[in-house]
């Protein structure tokens, strides 16, 4: 059973562990992505802040509870901090277990309570402003 | 005595800065005190201060947790991870 967590500064570059760990039966990857719109206004990136090391405290410490609760073999965080374009990956969960449905369900209620409760604050960067001519 | 006040995310832009000092005499404060010096303090974020939590030493804290100068103090608006 492994825990990994690591904060990147911006953005996220492609997944490169696809293999999961012997005796393994699924290999959940969840990658997030900046949207081009926050609520319905255009943005060009999001600007990610964390709490550090809090943050990474407090994800080491959900993704530990995740391994014994859901009995993973392995969980791995990414997440970014700093300047993420739209389009591009802020976000990256990897779940590793021997059936899927205990994947799923980490992978599902990890998400939900990073999103309650890990300092972690984004802020929109609109577009700039069109100039008619 | 001086309470730093760390800001994160939308509160520190809307401040203008990361940190906030906060000069008291009293040697502590409740968090809910806290929270009204910060607002008289930075107006700015008075809109969005009563509905941030408050870490101290990197733990959360309630509205009647006792916080000194000493302590790591941080404002944890609302988080937004992923």
């Amino acid at each position: 059973m492994s825990v990994d967590v690591t904060i990147v500064q911006g953005p996220l570059g492609p997944d490169t562990r696809s293999t999961g760990e012997l005796g393994s039966g699924a290999v959940l990857t969840f990658e997030g992505v900046v949207r081009p719109t926050e609520g319905s206004a255009p943005i060009s990136a999001l600007d990610y802040d964390a709490y550090l090391p809090m943050a990474e405290t407090m994800l080491a410490e959900l993704a530990q509870d995740m391994v014994e609760r859901h009995e993973l073999m392995a969980i791995e965080v990414e997440h970014s901090v700093g300047r993420v374009g739209a389009g591009e990956t802020s976000f990256r969960l990897r779940v590793v277990s021997e059936h899927r449905a205990e994947g799923l369900a980490a992978a599902d209620e990890f998400i939900t309570k990073m999103k309650q409760d890990v300092p972690l604050f984004k802020v929109p960067v609109e577009l700039p402003a069109q100039v008619e001519s | 005595m001086t309470y730093q006040v760390l800001l994160f995310g939308a509160e520190a832009m809307a401040a203008g800065t990361k940190t906030v000092d906060i000069a008291n005499d009293d040697p502590a404060v409740t968090t809910a005190d806290l929270k009204t010096l910060l607002i008289e303090a930075v107006p700015a974020i008075a809109g969005t201060v009563p509905t941030c939590r408050v870490a101290v030493n990197q733990t959360f804290v309630a509205d009647d947790h006792k916080i000194v100068a000493t302590d790591e103090i941080a404002l944890i608006g609302m988080v937004s991870g992923g």
